[in-house]
């Protein structure tokens, strides 16, 4: 682009965004916006093009005595062109501490009426007098920057100045700021949209414009464009905050053309102030600062610390007071005070075990323009587990920067009479608005298994073969079948032939004895017994006689067995009676026996 | 004799119901609460009833997704392998955990044959089951010892059950994972934890790193060592601190 277009466009650009210093208005400025209780300050209401005006005597304000002081007149000449400019001195008492707002004065010029800007003053005791946020302190009159003293009346046309509420924060702390750039009422132009300010190791809130005032500096009467911002430390140490820059074009004073001075000498004078000037493009600069930044205190900070710095209070509140079934109640949280409203958690709930609670609404309203004071409201949705009278309670955790401790408001449970039920589903609308709400996650959950699914499946740690009693059951089983095994074993044992044959020969055996030693008048019959099971003719006692025969026995032993027979039956049929064996007989008898192979 | 029976109803009533109650209540506010996104409020009632109650698989998968909604994902690992140990064919936890692992950068392990018989046989029955076979069997064939007439038949078939009855016992306890998990573990530590080829903290020793959410199967013990092996089959020894067994301690 050709030079002269990116010029032009330049000062195009200048001049739409630009504002303009003057203009047919009735500004009014205090020469301190703070002060103490006892100690004047003044307003300076200052009309442009005005010859004459009307204005109050007092202005009225609780607090504040306002009275008229006089009155001046300027008559300025900037390349040929007479202007003038009519100021109006109230001299301001504070009588006590507070904020106070003063209303716009009314000053009637000619048939019309203009009011000025209203202005606010900070008045506080003198022993503690703190200066307010974002505001300079009680009596501070700025210092120059870079000062350039108009040419002949020793006055600044113009400086900036950064001012800090403080210079000592912690990371994290919001520091209000103002810069101001101050225009002598003498000299004018036009000045940039807002400044240029840019650092490391900060962040800053976007610049507010603050209204254009007058101010008293040094005697001189000053036009003050300023703006408010917060900065906020990211780290911590020494942090530099640089110069700010704004860019302007004035018409400052110049020296008179060649021969000028000549021809005024000529009449024994010289050129009266401001007949020459030349517009310049400057850039205002306000003077580089340090702060000094700490890390937060790990002694004493609460678990529930979440990054609340400054000095708050807290209100709570919930309704309805009544809720039906699943109905949910809101319990209203409002921290309101000064402090980095943006960057700090919300308050924790305390004892909501029984609550179900999802995360809370955020609502910040702003009292300022650079979002330091105001109130921030958060709204739990609760619904009680199960039937509740009371709300849980609530705790919120700070850091007060003045005393570098932490501080812990607390608010007991408030009376509520919640019936226990299932939470309604939230809206769309409410998950939206409560962010990474809880509801919206449940919903991405995998549907839980159903009851029957959560019935099956193991329900030991221990698998049914390791399980002790599923061991003890069966080394019972095992023993049983040992035992019968034993059992089966002992009766085939017996039943065998060879079994059958000692259980044959125990039983003469048996009986042999007993024969020995039976009564006389037994002793046929039971040695009959005896020769039956020998012989195995039990079951058929009458075949015995033609057993014996066969038996692998002398003759004499067949004989004894014969004779046996015959006393056996002599003794059941005789009808003489029956005649006991002598110990001869008994003894051939039982050898007889004895001699049967079994 | 009326008196004592009414004295034990009563005694069941006043000690055993409070507790299965407590047991439900947990159960109920743990799904609650998970089922509302509460996950973290959550975990304290899974733990609870895990505690109390006889383990369930669902238990634990609906505990693993409290834990890995809550960002604890090496825990919710261990819950749905745990999970899987009670009821190797419950999909929901096995798809969690294949998920889990590789967030964790597990890699997936091969399926052996174990773990698909233990997906389609309820290893707790089969065993009660085999068991009952196999007795029949065995009482069948000392019937069979007595029997004068078919004896062959009567041996054959006791022969088979008390074969079929011993492979179901066999096979569950070659394929139940609460038996072969049981010497299995999980590393927990969030930095994992070293294999060395001798139990010894000697970084010359060292074979590699197991990262979080590995497993290994623990050989042998060896004070504060353990000998283990690794899925890939590699062996070696590794502090026990931040092992944890699949198999939760009484």
């Amino acid at each position: 682009m050709h030079r002269f277009s990116k010029i032009l466009v330049a000062v195009s650009a200048f001049l739409l965004f630009g504002v303009s210093l003057f203009g047919e208005e009735a500004t009014a400025g205090l020469s301190s916006p703070a002060t103490l209780v006892g100690k004047p300050v003044e307003i300076v209401v200052t009309l442009r093009d005005a010859r004459s005006a009307e204005v109050p005597q007092t202005v009225n304000v609780p607090g504040l005595q306002i009275e008229l002081l006089g009155r001046s007149t300027r008559f300025e000449m900037n390349n040929f062109k007479i202007s003038s400019s009519l100021t109006y001195t109230y001299s301001v008492l504070p009588q006590r501490e507070g904020d106070f707002d003063i209303p716009p004065i009314e000053v009637r010029v000619g048939n019309k009426t203009l009011r000025t800007n209203p202005l606010r003053l900070s008045v506080a005791q003198a022993s503690q007098m703190q200066p307010p946020p974002g505001l300079p302190g009680v009596g501070a009159q700025p210092v120059p920057s870079n000062p350039k003293s108009l040419a002949n009346t020793g006055a600044l046309p113009y400086f900036g100045e950064l001012v800090l509420s403080k210079k000592k924060a912690y990371v994290g702390e919001v520091i209000p700021a103002e810069l101001r750039f101050y225009f002598n009422s003498t000299i004018g132009g036009e000045v940039g949209d807002r400044p240029n300010l840019a650092g490391e190791g900060f962040t800053m809130q976007k610049l507010s414009n603050v209204p254009k005032r007058e101010q008293i500096v040094n005697g001189e009467n000053y036009t003050v464009f300023a703006f408010q911002t917060a900065l906020t430390a990211a780290k911590s140490g020494s942090l530099e905050i640089p110069a700010a820059k704004l860019e302007a074009r004035l018409q400052l004073p110049g020296n008179a053309p060649a021969g000028f001075e000549d021809f005024f000498r000529q009449f024994g004078g010289i050129a009266p102030p401001g007949m020459f000037t030349n517009m310049q493009e400057v850039g205002i600069e306000t003077t580089p600062t340090t702060l000094d930044i700490s890390p937060l205190p790990k002694s004493g900070r609460p678990d529930d610390f979440n990054g609340a710095i400054g000095k708050f209070k807290m209100d709570v509140s919930v309704s309805p007071k009544k809720a039906g079934p699943g109905d949910p109640v809101t319990l209203r949280v409002v921290v309101s005070g000064q402090g980095n409203f943006d960057a700090m958690g919300a308050p924790s709930l305390v004892g909501d075990e029984e609550w179900r609670s999802y995360p809370p609404s955020e609502k910040f309203q702003s009292t300022d323009s650079i979002n330091f004071v105001g109130e921030k409201t958060y709204e739990f949705l609760l619904v009680a587990r199960t039937d509740q009278q009371q709300t849980p309670g609530v705790k919120f955790s700070y850091l007060d920067p003045d005393t570098g401790k932490y501080e812990i408001l607390t608010q007991s449970p408030l009376p509520v009479q919640a019936r226990a039920g299932q939470a309604p589903a939230p809206s769309n609308a409410e998950e939206k608005k409560q962010g990474q709400s809880a509801a919206s996650s449940a919903t991405t959950l995998p549907t839980p298994p159903s009851t029957t699914k959560a019935a099956s499946g193991a329900r030991s740690w221990t698998s049914q073969l390791v399980h002790p009693a599923f061991l003890w059951a069966n080394a019972g089983l095992g023993l049983v079948w040992l035992l019968a095994l034993a059992f089966i074993l002992l009766r085939l044992r017996a039943d065998s032939p060879a079994g059958l044959r000692r259980k044959k020969s125990h039983r003469i055996k048996a009986s042999l004895q007993a024969l020995e030693s039976c009564p006389d008048n037994e002793f046929t019959s039971r040695a009959v017994e005896c020769l039956l099971v020998a012989i195995g003719s039990e079951s058929n006692p009458l075949n015995a006689g033609a057993l014996i025969p066969a038996l692998a026995i002398d003759d004499e032993a067949k004989a004894g067995l014969g004779n046996l027979l015959a006393r056996d039956a002599e003794s059941k049929y005789s009808a003489n009676g029956f005649r006991p064996p002598d110990r001869d007989a008994r003894t051939k008898i039982v050898t007889a026996l004895k001699k049967i192979p079994v | 004799m009326k008196k004592t029976g009414l004295n034990i109803v009563l005694a069941w009533l006043v000690l055993i119901c409070p507790t299965a109650f407590v047991q439900a209540d947990d159960w109920e506010q743990a799904r609650d609460r998970l089922a509302h996104g509460e996950f973290e409020s959550a975990i304290p009632f899974f733990e609870k009833h895990i505690q109390s109650a006889p383990p369930s698989p669902a238990a634990y998968y609906e505990f693993g997704q409290a834990l890995e909604k809550s960002g604890r994902e090496a825990d919710a690992a261990l819950a749905y392998r745990r999970s899987l140990l009670l009821d190797p064919g419950f999909a929901l936890a096995e798809d969690s955990l294949q998920k889990s692992n590789a967030r964790l950068g597990i890699p997936a392990s091969p399926l052996r044959w174990q773990d698909r018989l233990a997906r389609i046989i309820p290893f707790d029955s089969s065993v009660v089951l085999g068991s009952m076979i196999f007795w029949i069997g065995a009482f069948l064939m000392l019937l069979a010892v007595r029997a004068r007439k078919k004896r062959i038949l009567i041996l054959s078939v006791a022969g088979l059950l008390i074969y079929l009855g011993a492979s179901a016992c066999l096979l569950a306890g070659l394929c139940d994972p609460r038996i072969v998990g049981a010497r299995q573990g999980m590393v927990m530590n969030l930095a994992g934890t070293t294999l060395y080829k001798v139990p010894s903290e000697d970084s010359a020793e060292k074979i590699t790193i197991l990262n979080q959410g590995s497993t290994v199967t623990v050989l042998s013990t060896r004070g504060r060592w353990l000998h283990v092996q690794v899925p890939e089959g590699q062996r070696g020894w590794c502090l026990q601190e931040g092992i944890t067994s699949f198999v939760p301690s009484a």
